[in-house]
C-alpha cells in the first residue's frame, strides 16, 4: 500500500515538473504539394481597352513562396468559338503579367471562348466561358432617403428586371456618382473639384435573400435562383461620399449579367478572405473553373445607365 | 375504403378479445429488499409456459396467463433469485423483494440493465453499463462520469480529448435524447464538455439506445440516453460521499416514513475557486486594487417519492446544475475608482413529478409533468467614479446577454399486459418549448445622459406533441417483435404545423443453439435544432426550432445482428447498421457562431450517412469483468451549398475505435481497473496549397485586378488527425469500518502520456533567415494522476 502511494504521488510529482503540463505542442509532418498553374482572367464585353490576365503558380501551404509570384515563361492563348483569336504578350504589371490590346470593345455576345495557358513545368490549364447576351433592365430610378433612417443610407434604386425563364442568370450591380470636393487654395480662391467615386450598397441579405456580397467590394450580385422567368424588383439602399443627395444627382450604373463562374468565384472568393480572418470560421471551398490548375476566367456582359 | 373500415374494427376488437380471453394476471412491484429501491428490467419468468416479462421503469411487471399451476422465478443481476410456486385461479398480486448476493462471483456482474440475456431480448442496439461498474473504473480527475463511461462502448464516440459528448452512430451530440427522469436536459456538460453534469452518486441506471427505438422515444435523430435517478432508501438512511482533486459530493437519503416515503438529496461541486482564493486575491492586491476571481460548478439532485398504496405512488424530482465564472476588480488611482465585472455562467434546471397507477392488474399508467430550462448568461460592467467640480460622477456601462430554451411538459405512458406474449405500451406528450435565441441588454451612464436599450433576436414559442403504441409480441418460442408507431407534430407560432408517422419495428429469431438474430427499422424526426461550431461544447451553442426556412430533421436507420451468451458469463454481439439522415444542419461555409445576421441566415440543411459494424465480447461473471469493443465506421454529410454540393466525411467520421475495459476484484477490498481507447482521427480541413487569388473590382478605366494570398482545397475535411489512444488505470482500495466503509481511489489518466490532439492550428514560425507556415497540433491532459477518497454509511 505504501509503495503505491509513493508511485503515485512521485507519478504526480513527476507530471507537474513539466513547465507546459496541461498545453504542448507539437509540430505535425506536413503533406507534399505538386504546383500547378494559377490563373486570373477576366473579360467585361463593353468598357475594356485591354484584355489582362495574371498567371502565377500554387505553392504548398508550408512553402516558403517569393513576393513576386508571377511567371513569365508561359503561354497565354485565348480561343473563340476553338480558334484561336489571340496569343498573350507579356507585361510587367504586379496587377497582370499577360494582355491584349483591344480596338474596340469586346462583345462576341454567344460565343464559346477558351483560355489555355501551357508552360513547361506546370503543365496546361484551361478554362471555358460563354460571353452571355445581357439582360437589361425595365426600369431604374433613384430614390433619395431622408436623413433620420435608421439604416444611414442615403440612397436607394429601384431596379425592376423581366428575368429570361428556365435558365440560371447571375448578375452583378455597381454605380457610381460624381462627388465634389471644395477647398481653399493657396491664394485663398474657393476651388470645386468633382471626381466619379464608387458607391456603396447595403448588404443586409436578411432584407432580401436574393442578394449576395462578391470579392467586388463595391458591387451587388444576384442569382435568380427565386425569381426565374418573373419580374423582379428590388430596391438596393447605398451610402455614398457626400452623404446628402437631392433629385439633381447624377449615377452611372453597372449592369452586369455574368457567368455562373463569375458568380461562384467571386462569391468563394469573398468567403474565403472572410473566413481567413476569422479563426471560429467554417472553412470556405474555393471555386474554381479552371482545368489542370485554379483560378478563374470568367466574363461578363455590360450595361451601362445614367440615372438622375 | 368505406367497407375496410368495419372490417379493421372487427379485426382490432378480435385482437384485443383474443388477448384477454380466459386468463389471470400476476403483477406487483420487483423491488431491493435492503433499500426499497424499484429493479427496473427484473426478469420474471414462468417455467411452465416457458413465457417471460420485466419489470419496467417503475419495477411493476404483470404476466397473464391461463388458468394452470405456475412456476414462476424472479430474477435480477446481482440478486438472489426466488421462485414462487402457484395455483391461479384468479388474479394475483405479488410484490417481490429480491436481495443482493452475498457471493463476489455472482454480484460482479455486468450484464445489461436488464435482466434479460441479450439473446432474449428484442431490443436491439442497446448499451448500458451498471453504476457500480462505472465507479470502479478509471476516472478522469477522478471524478466519475457516466457519458465517458458510455463512450467505451461500441457505437459510440467521444468528440475529442476530454470531451464528454456523445457522437452516437455518425449523429452529433444534438440527435441525443438526453432523459433525466424523463425529463430532456439541453446541456449535458460542465466546463466546455470536460465533465458531464451528471452526479454518478445519484444515478440509479443508465441505458443508450442507439438504433432500433422502441415507438415510445422520439424527438431525436442518432439515439435515447435514459437515465433514472435513485429513489432513496425506504428502509433506513443511508449517505455517502466523497473527496477529489477538483470536487466532493455529499448524498443522503432515507426513508422519511418507512417503506411509505422516501428521500434522496445529492450535491457536488467543484473548489478550485475556493482553493485558489487566497492566491487571485494577493494578485490583484499586488497590483494596488483588489479582487476577486473564480470558476466553480455543480449540481443537485433531490427525490422523494411516496406510496400512497399498492396502486398508486408519487415521484418528485429535481436537479440543478450550473457552470460560473466570474471577476470582480477594483483599482483606485487617487479619488478615481474603477471597477469592473465580468461573468458568465450557464446550466440546467429540471423538475418532474411522476404519478403511477396500477389499474386492475394489467394495465399500469404513469403520468409525468415535467419542466426543464437551460439557459446561458453573460454580463460585463464598467464604473468609473471620480470627482469633478465637487461632485462625485459614474461614469460606465454594462451589458448583460441572455439565451435558452425552456420546456413544459405534460405525457400519458400505459403499459398494459394482456398476456405473457404480448407487452403493450401507447401514450402520448405534449411540450410547450420557449426558445430565446439571444437578447442583450446594454447601458450606458455618463455626465450627460443616460442610454438604455435592449436587443436581440425575439423569443419563439413553439409546440410539439406524441402519440405512440408499441407491442412487444412473443409468436412461438423462437421470434420476438415489437412493432409500433410514433406520431409527432410541432407547431409554430404562425400556425404552421410539421407532422410525421414514424414506423417503427424490431423482431429477434432465436435460432437452434440460443443464438439470436435481431433486425430493426426504425424512422425518427427532429424538431429542435442545435447551433454549434462542433469543436467544443459552448455555453453560447443555442438551440432553436424548426421554422419556415429550418425544416425539421428526419432519418431512418437499418440494424441487422447476431447475439449470443456463452457458459453463462461471456458475452458477443455483432451488428450491422446503415442510417441516413435529411435536413441536417450545419454552419454555412464562412460562417461562424459570432455573427449578429439571423441564425436561419448562417445555416445550411443537407444529408447525412452512416454505415458500419459494432463487435462487442463481453464477460459478465467472476473476478475479472470487462469488454472488448470494436467500431467500424463511415459517416459522411452532403451540402448543396458546402463542398460544391460533393458528399464529405464528417467531421467525426472515424474508421476505427476500440475500447479494452477490465476490471479485476482481488477481494471485497481490492479491485484494479484500466480501460485502453483508440480512435482513428478526425476528420479536418488543410488548406492544400495558397495562390493569389485576384479578381476584378472597380469600373471602367479605374477597373483593376486585386487579391491577395488565399488558401484552397479540393475537398472539405480532406485530412485526418493522429490517431487517439490512451491508457487508463485505477485502484480502489476500500474498508469497512464499524459503522461505515471508506474507499481510496487512485489512477492515472493517460498512463503513458499520449499527446493526443485537442485541436490542430497553422502558426508562422521562424526557418533559416525567414519564416514559414508550420501545422501544430495542441494536446491539454497529459498523464494526470488522481485520488479520491469516499465513503458511505
Amino acid at each position: 500500500m505504501k509503495q503505491l502511494l509513493f508511485i503515485f504521488f512521485a507519478l504526480f510529482a513527476f507530471a507537474g515538473c513539466n513547465g507546459d503540463f496541461f498545453d504542448s505542442e507539437i509540430e505535425l509532418p506536413t503533406p507534399e504539394h505538386d504546383p500547378v498553374l494559377a490563373i486570373s482572367g477576366f473579360i467585361t464585353s463593353t468598357d475594356q481597352d485591354f484584355i489582362a490576365v495574371k498567371v502565377t503558380r500554387t505553392y504548398g501551404l508550408f512553402e516558403e513562396r517569393p513576393y513576386d509570384d508571377r511567371i513569365f515563361d508561359a503561354t497565354v492563348e485565348l480561343f473563340e468559338d476553338d480558334n484561336l483569336l489571340y496569343t498573350f504578350d507579356t507585361i510587367d504589371f504586379q496587377e497582370a503579367n499577360y494582355y491584349q490590346l483591344l480596338q474596340e470593345p469586346f462583345g462576341g455576345f454567344g460565343k464559346n471562348y477558351e483560355l489555355r495557358v501551357s508552360h513547361p513545368d506546370l503543365g496546361t490549364a484551361t478554362a471555358k466561358q460563354t460571353m452571355l447576351q445581357p439582360v437589361p433592365l425595365s426600369e431604374i430610378t433613384f430614390n433619395p432617403i431622408a436623413s433620420n433612417d435608421f439604416s444611414g443610407t442615403d440612397g436607394e434604386f429601384k431596379i425592376v428586371l423581366n428575368d429570361p425563364p428556365n435558365e440560371e442568370n447571375f448578375y452583378e450591380l455597381v454605380a457610381q456618382k460624381v462627388c465634389t470636393y471644395t477647398y481653399i487654395d493657396y491664394y485663398g480662391n474657393e476651388i470645386t473639384e468633382e471626381y466619379p467615386e464608387t458607391i456603396y450598397f447595403d448588404m443586409d441579405m436578411t432584407s432580401n435573400p436574393n442578394i449576395t456580397q462578391g470579392y467586388n467590394y463595391e458591387a451587388i450580385l444576384l442569382s435568380d435562383k427565386n425569381f426565374d422567368g418573373q419580374t423582379f424588383t428590388f430596391r438596393p439602399k447605398f451610402y455614398t461620399c457626400g452623404g446628402h443627395l437631392d433629385q439633381e444627382t447624377t449615377f452611372t450604373v453597372y449592369w452586369r449579367t455574368v457567368t455562373k463562374d463569375y458568380f461562384n468565384y467571386s462569391k468563394s472568393l469573398f468567403d474565403t478572405e472572410m473566413a481567413q480572418n476569422n479563426p471560429f470560421a467554417e472553412p470556405v471551398s474555393l471555386y474554381t473553373n479552371v482545368d489542370g490548375g485554379v483560378g478563374g476566367f470568367c466574363m461578363r456582359s455590360e450595361l451601362v445607365y445614367e440615372v438622375e | 375504403m368505406k367497407k375496410s373500415v368495419p372490417v379493421l374494427l372487427l379485426l382490432l376488437v378480435g385482437y384485443i378479445s383474443n388477448l384477454s380471453a380466459q386468463k389471470f394476471t400476476i403483477s406487483g412491484y420487483i423491488s431491493d429488499a435492503e433499500t426499497g429501491e424499484m429493479l427496473i428490467g427484473a426478469n420474471a419468468y414462468d417455467f411452465q409456459t416457458k413465457g417471460g416479462t420485466v419489470s419496467n421503469t417503475y419495477g411493476f411487471y404483470a404476466m397473464t396467463l391461463a388458468p394452470d399451476s405456475v412456476y414462476l422465478s424472479i430474477s435480477y443481476v446481482g440478486y438472489q433469485p426466488k421462485t414462487f410456486a402457484l395455483n391461479l385461479t384468479k388474479d394475483i398480486i405479488l410484490d417481490i423483494q429480491l436481495s443482493p448476493s452475498i457471493s463476489l462471483e455472482t454480484v460482479e456482474v455486468v450484464a445489461s440493465a436488464t435482466g434479460e440475456s441479450i439473446e432474449e431480448q428484442t431490443q436491439m442496439s442497446t448499451v448500458s453499463i451498471p453504476i457500480l461498474q462505472i465507479k470502479k473504473l478509471p476516472a478522469f480527475f477522478g471524478e466519475t462520469d457516466i457519458l465517458k463511461a458510455l463512450q467505451l462502448l461500441p457505437g459510440v464516440q467521444s468528440g475529442g480529448e476530454g470531451q464528454s459528448g456523445l457522437y452516437v452512430r455518425g449523429g452529433s451530440p444534438d440527435q441525443n435524447l438526453i432523459l433525466l427522469d424523463g425529463v430532456p436536459v439541453y446541456n449535458a456538460s460542465h466546463l466546455f464538455g470536460f465533465f458531464s453534469v451528471f452526479n454518478a452518486d445519484a444515478i440509479r441506471d443508465v441505458n443508450l439506445i442507439k438504433g432500433g427505438f422502441p415507438a415510445r422515444y422520439g424527438g431525436r435523430l442518432s439515439s435515447v440516453l435514459d437515465i433514472n435517478m435513485k429513489e432513496g432508501n425506504m428502509k433506513e438512511f443511508k449517505g455517502s460521499g466523497s473527496i477529489g482533486v477538483i470536487a466532493s459530493k455529499l448524498t443522503l437519503e432515507g426513508p422519511i416514513i418507512k417503506d411509505k416515503t422516501a428521500f434522496i438529496v445529492s450535491a457536488r461541486r467543484t473548489y478550485i475557486d475556493i482553493l485558489a482564493r487566497p492566491i487571485i486575491k494577493a494578485g490583484f492586491n499586488s497590483n494596488g486594487g483588489s479582487g476577486v476571481a473564480g470558476y466553480y460548478f455543480y449540481d443537485m439532485n433531490a427525490k422523494v417519492n411516496h406510496k400512497f398504496s399498492e396502486k398508486d405512488r408519487l415521484y418528485l424530482s429535481f436537479y440543478s446544475g450550473r457552470d460560473k465564472f466570474y471577476l470582480q476588480s477594483e483599482d483606485k488611482f487617487q479619488q478615481d475608482t474603477y471597477l469592473q465585472e465580468v461573468g458568465f455562467g450557464w446550466g440546467n434546471l429540471t423538475g418532474a413529478m411522476r404519478y403511477n397507477r396500477v389499474w386492475g392488474k394489467r394495465l399500469f399508467s404513469n403520468t409525468t409533468l415535467t419542466y426543464s430550462k437551460y439557459n446561458f448568461n453573460t454580463n460585463a460592467k464598467e464604473e468609473d467614479t471620480y470627482q469633478s467640480q465637487g461632485e462625485t460622477i459614474t461614469d460606465g456601462f454594462s451589458v448583460n446577454y441572455d439565451s435558452g430554451i425552456r420546456d413544459i411538459a405534460a405525457k400519458i405512458d400505459f403499459d398494459f399486459v394482456p398476456n405473457q406474449n404480448h407487452f403493450i405500451r401507447y401514450g402520448g406528450s405534449f411540450i410547450n418549448h420557449r426558445f430565446d435565441p439571444g437578447t442583450f441588454d446594454v447601458s450606458f451612464k455618463d455626465v450627460d445622459e443616460d442610454f438604455n436599450a435592449l436587443f436581440g433576436q425575439e423569443v419563439v414559442d413553439a409546440n410539439e406533441f406524441a402519440f405512440y403504441a408499441e407491442d412487444d409480441v412473443e409468436i412461438g418460442a423462437r421470434l420476438k417483435i415489437n412493432g409500433g408507431l410514433h406520431f409527432s407534430g410541432f407547431a409554430l407560432q404562425n400556425g404552421k404545423t410539421f407532422t410525421s408517422l414514424q414506423p417503427r419495428i424490431g423482431l429477434r429469431y432465436l435460432m437452434p443453439g440460443q443464438t439470436a438474430i435481431k433486425a430493426s427499422f426504425a424512422t425518427m424526426q427532429q424538431y429542435v435544432q442545435f447551433l454549434t461550431n462542433e469543436n467544443l461544447s459552448l455555453p453560447t451553442d443555442l438551440w432553436l426550432p424548426t421554422t419556415d426556412r429550418v425544416l425539421p430533421q428526419t432519418s431512418w436507420q437499418v440494424a441487422l445482428g447476431v447475439a449470443k451468451t456463452f457458459r453463462d458469463q461471456y458475452e458477443i454481439s455483432i451488428e450491422t447498421y446503415y442510417k441516413k439522415m435529411d435536413n441536417v444542419i450545419s454552419y454555412s461555409e464562412g460562417a461562424s457562431f459570432i455573427s449578429f445576421n439571423d441564425w436561419q441566415d448562417n445555416v445550411t440543411q443537407g444529408e447525412g450517412e452512416a454505415y458500419g459494424a459494432e463487435f462487442l465480447i463481453r464477460k459478465t461473471q467472476g473476478k475479472f469483468t470487462g469488454w472488448i469493443g470494436y467500431t467500424l465506421n463511415w459517416t459522411w454529410r452532403r451540402f448543396d451549398e458546402i463542398n460544391f454540393g460533393e458528399k464529405y466525411p464528417y467531421k467525426y467520421d472515424r474508421r476505427h475505435d476500440i475500447s479494452v475495459v477490465g476490471i479485476y476484484d482481488f477481494n471485497d477490498h481490492i479491485n484494479v481497473s484500466a480501460t485502453w481507447v483508440f480512435g482513428s482521427g478526425n476528420a479536418y480541413t488543410l488548406g492544400e496549397a495558397v495562390y493569389s487569388g485576384y479578381f476584378p473590382t472597380g469600373v471602367g478605366e479605374n477597373s483593376y485586378l486585386s487579391g491577395f494570398f488565399t488558401q484552397y482545397f479540393q475537398e472539405r475535411n480532406n485530412e485526418r488527425a493522429p490517431a487517439y489512444h490512451r491508457f487508463d488505470i485505477g485502484v480502489n482500495f476500500t474498508k469497512q469500518k464499524r459503522w461505515w466503509k471508506r474507499t481510496w481511489a487512485f489512477g492515472a489518466y493517460n498512463l503513458y502520456n499520449r499527446n493526443n490532439p485537442f485541436f490542430l492550428y497553422l502558426d508562422t514560425v521562424s526557418s533559416g533567415n525567414g519564416q514559414r507556415t508550420a501545422l501544430k497540433q495542441v494536446s491539454i491532459f497529459p498523464v494526470i494522476p488522481y485520488v479520491n477518497w469516499s465513503f458511505e454509511f
